[in-house]
């Protein structure tokens, strides 16, 4: 079932060109893609290809070392931390770990973008959390602290905390790695009806191919720090390009890119 | 280790290992400084978080009440003996309370209080914005258009500044009081004496200098912990030595501004 009129949305989210290397080692080498409105983006790769990194640049906790990126066609990546603020109102970001706040409720959580950007009188703040924590299936959940919830639950919980503010673009950094099958295919099941409920642009990256098939409008694949490969969701059964066969086997000639170490020292240098 | 490629990675010689300690060493002073202009900064801008501050405030001051307690009556107990014992070759034993007046309300009580709110709250700070940082909770903040400074920082840099010089004062009493039942119980000093001496010595003056230096500990014990814990990578294990550092670094200097801030306050 390709995507049915869906690639006509409007860039919203465009990286071009963009470099970022950590402690000398180039995680990111011109990378260019862009998400639509309406569609869901999924950009696989392998542990330590730069996936994470890809999205912290969108969003710009990381700054890129060169290239660029638009949010909606305004150029974001030289703009202050304080100016960031305004354009980060319009992503939602769900984290790999969820990255719930430990110290503070279920609904807390949930309530944070909107206490910190809306003045709301508490009773509709109150609907509204409300209104997020059902539209990930865990009404009522919002007594509960963080380390009560199961890991799928977490994962829940931060996406309706990601949503909470109605963004436009949502982020999503490995949102089933360490979940069970069932819960994998309910936060695919969500994503799709986020993307279909709010039209939100949705970037994916993963590194699990049943989400991939499941949820994916459209597919690329991050290599050596590049794109390497872009198509519709079949792209990985299709594609004899060796970068896919490499995701797929792990097996490559002359590697320089991707592998564990890119990983670690992305993670040692943020 | 981690710089480039080239010979020197593979056998870093004294004096790369040395020009990269210095380097990370000024790197690190650099965030402090940075994080200090940010949290000043962040004490103008709206929404501040005076609901945080009050948590802090209560996690910092009140919860910190019992060891600094037990820190202080023991210490005045322990002064009073050794005053006593070293008086008394003087044969001025009963002026006991002067002198370990004098050095609760100027040094020891500024001081062991700082010391030990930089272990339990220093560490505190540093292992819980040290774990927010590597489970990404930090990076949720700055994606969600908030300031982690804003919401992390500055509560804790105010709160323990605020909280110390009255936890001095609580030191300062109660290690006066251990002394107290000291002298009166081991050398017979009568409580009212004791009091008297103390009052006759200790002026306002010196009661003030003392507290006045916790300020400044407890602005360095709250920004070091969080500089330290905000700085943290490399999961769990970074966390442990964040942790550990922040306890080293706050203790060692709050004592090296000790001197220089009890220089300042006699010339004044």
């Amino acid at each position: 079932m390709p995507a049915e009129g869906k690639l006509e949305g409007a860039e919203a989210l465009a990286l071009s060109g963009v470099r970022k290397s950590f402690r000398g080692v180039e995680i990111l080498r011109d990378l260019s893609l862009s998400v639509r409105e309406g569609e869901v983006y999924t950009l696989l790769g392998s542990s330590g290809s730069g996936k994470s990194v890809t999205l912290k640049v969108a969003i710009g906790l990381i700054r890129p070392d060169a290239g660029e990126v638009r949010v909606f066609g305004r150029p974001v990546s030289r703009l202050s931390e304080h100016d960031l603020v305004e354009v980060r109102k319009l992503f939602g970001m769900v984290f790999q770990g969820a990255a719930l706040f430990d110290s503070m409720t279920v609904f807390e959580n949930v309530a944070y973008p909107l206490r910190e950007h809306l003045d709301l009188p508490e009773t509709e703040l109150r609907d509204r959390v409300e209104a997020c924590l059902a539209a990930v299936g865990l009404p009522g959940a919002g007594a509960l602290m963080p380390a009560e919830l199961s890991g799928g639950m977490r994962k829940r919980i931060g996406v309706a905390r990601a949503i909470a503010l109605e963004p436009r673009i949502v982020l999503y950094d490995e949102p089933t790695t360490g979940l069970d099958p069932g819960n994998s295919l309910r936060i695919g099941r969500l994503i799709l009806e986020l993307r279909d409920r709010l039209g939100v642009a949705s970037a994916v990256v993963t590194h699990d191919l049943a989400l991939c098939e499941q949820v994916s409008d459209r597919v690329g694949l991050l290599h050596r720090g590049r794109l390497a490969v872009e198509g519709d969701r079949g792209l990985l059964r299709h594609s004899e390009h060796p970068a896919v066969r490499a995701f797929l086997t792990g097996e490559e000639g002359g590697r320089d890119g991707g592998g564990v170490p890119g990983r670690a020292v992305a993670r040692e240098a943020e | 280790m981690r710089e480039g490629g080239g010979v020197a990675v593979a056998r870093p010689g004294v004096v790369a290992r040395l020009g990269g300690a210095v380097l990370a060493a000024a790197e690190a002073a650099g965030d402090f400084a940075l994080l200090a202009f940010s949290a000043l900064r962040a004490v103008a801008r709206p929404r501040f978080p005076a609901r945080e501050v009050l948590v802090q405030l209560e996690a910092v001051g009140v919860r910190s009440l019992p060891i600094v307690g037990v820190t202080a009556l023991f210490t005045g107990m322990v002064l009073a003996l050794q005053t006593a014992f070293a008086l008394g070759r003087f044969g001025a034993r009963p002026y006991v309370g002067s002198i370990v007046g004098l050095a609760l309300v100027r040094e020891l009580g500024p001081v062991l209080t700082a010391l030990m709110v930089a272990g339990r709250v220093g560490a505190g700070i540093a292992a819980e914005l040290g774990s927010m940082r590597v489970t990404e909770q930090v990076d949720a903040i700055r994606a969600m258009g908030a300031d982690p400074v804003q919401k992390l920082v500055l509560p804790r840099v105010l709160a323990t500044t605020a909280m110390l010089p009255l936890l001095t004062v609580g030191a300062d009493v109660l290690g006066i009081l251990g002394g107290l039942v000291v002298s009166d119980l081991q050398y017979g000093i009568a409580p009212g004496f004791y009091l008297q001496t103390i009052l006759r010595t200790v002026e306002v003056g010196d009661f003030l200098s003392g507290v006045a230096k916790t300020v400044v500990f407890g602005w360095i014990i709250a920004m070091v912990g969080c500089s330290t814990g905000l700085r943290t990578t490399g999961g769990t294990v970074g966390v442990g030595r964040s942790t550990t550092r922040a306890v080293v670094v706050s203790s060692i200097a709050v004592l090296v501004a000790d001197f220089f801030v009890t220089k300042l306050l006699l010339v004044l």
